[in-house]
């Protein structure tokens, strides 16, 4: 098992880099430069050549990725030209919002999810079972953004349940009162990102748990007197808990990609309203770390799936 | 000059593990094989599930990638990788499959899947080409109506006959036949297995034929290989191996066929419990360490068997390869 | 080897037989999947509504003259729906809702026709290809569709958008393409590893029938009931991506309307409730759309499971 992990890990070395090459290409194709109006909106056009050459901005292309790769190494991640900060460090301060939505949103999924499914599949074919049905039909069509601009506006704005922007109130204080406002602040977009992402684990649970209920193991089960409760409870949930928990990993892609529309539209400070304000306002420096830091945490969240798709099932062990 | 020789033939599968997922170890699935077909004849290859003979079957007519030896098509080496001589080599080479179902493919009509050797391998106009799909069906026994129906609207006897259609549409010289009645009902087996016998007296052509059914071999074949692990260890004519069999092995196998014979149950008891005594016994002389059959030596005019070099030498008997 | 002469039938015979043969031939799959739709209601229904609402909107547009409906009109400033003609009311530059509604589903519409058109088309031939010739052909193509699964998509869509000048709706669906063929490649790729072992494909082989051919022809029927269902669904999907980003101000230009354009109106908190007819019927459009095509989606897997059945005749 070791090696195998090892070898997946090794196997994302030359991805990580493929992907840093990619970034760095992009940034140098994004329109404009670095310079001109950052400093003096009136610099000449031989002050900006200047500046350009001694950062080292009319070297080839490969030596600046390595000068890149360099800093990178160092934590030296260069500076946001619209925040004058350091972007490891206005990464670092959204990095934890994102963080806290992320795993909220996925606590409420699991939590919604796991009695969802299992009682679909237990009953199949009943009332509650179609509802079930209908609802992962329903959210799984309509595109995330509609759901969270519907949300809002249901929850948000006509019947006032929920704050609609931000990730704290300004008259949050003390620690209780801080962390209560940042619970609020995250209470819809989790709850609308969960209803949004539990589809996937409803289905593969409702099949599981169907397929299971008219498998021979649990008709030698039945067979022996174990009661009905502790059937699903000992067997059937415990054989498709970890494939389930592989889905964590799987839905790390899908979270990321979703904070951005969250986080936009909520106007939660996190990651993804990063990245779109510094796509707007063309600050290349973010842009670039927050697409290399996405790449890597989707690596990671595979690399994670795998590892526990792998304990699960002997065969991709053995490969 | 036999129709086809095969040399030496290995396929071997790579096992790859470790760290840097090498190929450390091999699947011998076929480990020097050599034996030849004459025109006209059939030669049956026998032996239990896992033994190799359905990728030797495979090997010959191309669908396995051979990973040593020769394939000797009228004293010819045929390069099976090189697409131009493996299409002229397939117009010669056909083969039956096991799973009537799955060798016929679900949405093609009856019509297409027997004309497909024909438009790749001779391009006749439309017309024609139907009147010789229409006598192929009536060759086994299938009337015109067949001909725009669907694989599953037939029995899979009748499906096997579109098979064996399919597989001499083009006038092959050989046709390897892979376990062809295995997943058949017996009523339908000999059915089948009489049109096999008609083709080959109206057409001539050889078959090898792949079988774990001895039964069904001694009733189709002149000749007749019993491979083990891979490797041959007993090929003679009907007689050699059924009344004159020498290898423990083939011994054993033979003493397997059920025999309805009530009356001598008892004795057939005894009979099969000393053979497989024997074989318990001698295991270890008639296989190498890596328990696998030794070269076969020639006993007879037509009879060869694997056995251990020691017993070979006693009987001043040698090597000499297949005749 | 009896000679033809003696084989030979009379051409009648032969074109009575054919008749005879296509009549008690099974129905084609498109002929059980039309029944399958009269048979289910709701299914015909959505089905109607999908297609008189896309052809609906592809002739209202000719219509309408876009540069001259995309000006701004003070005197229409956040018209109320029915005051002064405008059906759906106007948006703050007095923009009629109704006509950008109509232009702006035929624009989202058209990309997401052509999205699905191209990444399905892209993703089948991958799939088929990777998995029937497997071995290092598919390890290569495996580990390109790693690395694309890597990529944090929505991120470098918008990149792009922003490094490409002049763009517009063609080379917008091409961004697209470049990522949503993904799904498609990996489900078709795992059907052709299985269809690949089976022994039609090795008589084909043994027939003569060069690799292409047995990939186009022989398994890609085999796998088409799967091609449609994927195809159905994606569409389904795909309007979501343009508008998505649209709704972001990164997908179509400024000035040419889309479906998420529209729905950007609630950005404005005063928008999102007052004036909610500037976003809402955009909204409500969308998800009765999505609705409907995976619906049609749902009934054509379930067909093509019914015809599945009946091939395999069980």
């Amino acid at each position: 098992m070791w090696k195998v992990i090892l070898r997946r890990v090794l196997i994302m070395i030359p991805e990580i880099i493929l992907l840093s090459i990619l970034v760095f290409l992009l940034a140098k194709m994004m329109p404009g430069d670095p310079f001109t109006g950052s400093i003096n909106p009136r610099a000449g056009t031989a002050e900006i050549h200047h500046l350009m050459r001694i950062n080292g901005l009319y070297d080839p292309w490969y030596q600046q990725y390595w000068n890149w790769i360099v800093h990178l190494f160092h934590g030296n991640l260069g500076q946001s030209y619209q925040y004058h900060e350091s972007v490891a460090n206005l990464i670092g301060q959204r990095a934890e919002n994102t963080l806290w939505l992320s795993l909220f949103t996925m606590v409420l999924t699991y939590l919604i999810a796991l009695p969802m499914g299992m009682y679909a599949g237990r009953h199949e074919g009943k009332l509650p079972d179609t509802i079930i049905r209908i609802y992962t039909y329903v959210t799984y069509c309509i595109p995330f953004f509609v759901i969270l601009v519907v949300g809002l506006w249901i929850f948000g704005y006509v019947l006032n349940w929920f704050p609609t922007t931000g990730s704290i109130s300004a008259t949050a204080s003390g620690f209780s009162g801080t962390i209560l406002s940042r619970f609020y602040h995250m209470l819809l977009p989790g709850l609308l990102g969960a209803l949004f992402s539990t589809v996937n684990i409803v289905q593969y649970l409702r099949s599981e748990v169907i397929d299971a209920k008219r498998s021979d193991y649990v008709k030698t089960a039945r067979a022996k007197g174990v009661p009905e409760k502790a059937i699903y409870r000992h067997h059937i949930f415990r054989n498709s808990l970890l494939p389930i928990a592989a889905f964590g990993g799987y839905s790390i892609t899908g979270l990321l990609n979703g904070s951005i529309f969250t986080e936009s539209i909520f106007s939660y400070p996190g990651m993804g309203l990063l990245f779109v304000n510094s796509i707007s306002y063309r600050d290349y420096t973010v842009i670039t770390a927050l697409v290399l830091l996405f790449g890597i945490l989707n690596l990671l969240g595979t690399l994670l799936s795998d590892i526990i798709l792998g304990i699960v099932d002997p065969r991709i062990r053995i490969k | 000059m036999s129709l086809i020789e095969v040399k030496d033939l290995q396929v071997h599968f790579p096992i790859r593990s470790g760290f840097w997922n090498r190929i450390t170890d091999q699947v011998k699935a076929v480990d020097g094989v050599s034996f030849k077909i004459n025109a006209g004849e059939t030669f049956g290859l026998v032996g239990e599930s896992g033994s190799g003979k359905t990728t030797t079957g495979r090997a010959v007519v191309g669908l396995e990638k051979a990973t040593g030896g020769q394939i000797l098509y009228q004293g010819e080496n045929i390069a099976l990788n090189k697409p131009k001589e493996r299409l002229n080599y397939n117009q010669n080479v056909q083969m039956i499959f096991q799973d009537s179902l799955s060798s016929l493919n679900p949405r093609k009509r009856i019509e297409t899947i027997i004309a497909e050797p024909l438009r790749n391998f001779q391009k006749l106009d439309s017309e024609t080409e139907k009147i010789r799909v229409l006598q192929l069906l009536d060759i086994v026994g299938l009337g015109p109506d067949a001909l725009y129906k669907y694989p599953h609207q037939f029995s899979g006897g009748q499906r096997q006959r579109i098979g064996i259609a399919r597989a001499v549409a083009t006038n092959p010289k050989l046709i390897i036949a892979d376990e062809p009645v295995s997943a058949l009902d017996l009523s339908v087996q000999a059915q089948v297995l009489n049109f096999l016998k008609k083709i080959q007296r109206e057409f001539g052509v050889s078959y090898l034929f792949i079988s774990h059914d001895l039964g069904v071999v001694r009733h189709m074949c002149d000749r007749l290989a019993i491979m083990n692990h891979g490797r041959l260890v007993e090929v003679g004519s009907r007689d050699d191996i059924y009344n004159h069999p020498l290898h423990i092995y083939t011994q054993r196998l033979l003493e397997a066929i059920p025999q309805v014979d009530v009356r001598h149950r008892q004795e057939r008891q005894q009979e099969r419990l000393r053979i497989e005594k024997i074989y318990q016994e001698q295991k270890n002389d008639y296989y190498d360490q890596a328990g696998m059959a030794y070269p076969l030596v020639q006993v007879s005019q037509t009879h060869f068997v694997a056995l251990p070099p020691q017993a070979a030498s006693k009987r001043k008997l040698t090597a000499q390869g297949v005749d | 080897m009896k000679s033809l002469s003696e084989q030979t039938i009379d051409p009648q015979e032969l074109k009575r037989l054919t008749q005879e043969a296509e009549r008690q031939a099974t129905p084609s799959a498109g002929k059980i999947v039309w029944s399958e739709f009269k048979a289910d209601r709701p299914a015909l229904i959505a089905l109607i509504i999908v297609v008189c609402f896309i052809v609906f909107v592809t002739i209202a547009s000719f219509f309408i003259n876009v540069s001259q409906m995309m000006n701004t009109n003070i005197t229409a400033y956040l018209n109320r729906p029915l005051q002064d003609g405008y059906l759906l009311g106007a948006d703050t530059g007095g923009r009629s809702i109704m006509k950008q509604l109509i232009v702006g589903s035929r624009n989202s519409i058209g990309i997401a026709i052509g999205l699905t058109l191209i990444s399905s088309t892209w993703g089948v031939a991958w799939g088929l290809i990777s998995g029937y010739y497997g071995g290092f052909v598919d390890w290569w193509m495996q580990r390109i569709y790693d690395f694309m699964m890597m990529l944090p998509m929505t991120m470098m869509i918008i990149v792009l958008v922003t490094i490409i000048h002049n763009y517009n709706a063609i080379t917008l669906t091409l961004i697209f393409s470049c990522f949503y063929w993904l799904g498609t490649s990996r489900l078709i790729r795992s059907r052709t590893l299985a269809e690949s072992k089976k022994d039609y494909v090795a008589a084909s082989i043994t027939s003569g029938t060069n690799s292409w051919k047995i990939i186009f022809r022989e398994i890609m029927p085999n796998i088409s009931s799967l091609i449609v269902v994927d195809t159905t669904l994606s569409f389904a999907e795909n309007i979501g991506v343009e508008t998505g980003l649209s709704y972001l101000g990164f997908g179509l230009p400024p000035k040419t309307p889309s479906l998420g354009t529209l729905i950007a109106n609630a950005n404005d908190p005063n928008n999102i409730t007052q004036y909610w007819w500037t976003w809402l019927p955009a909204a409500l459009e969308i998800i009765i759309l999505c609705l409907a095509i995976s619906y049609i989606g749902q009934v054509i897997r379930r067909s093509a499971d019914a015809s599945q059945r009946q091939a395999v005749g069980k």
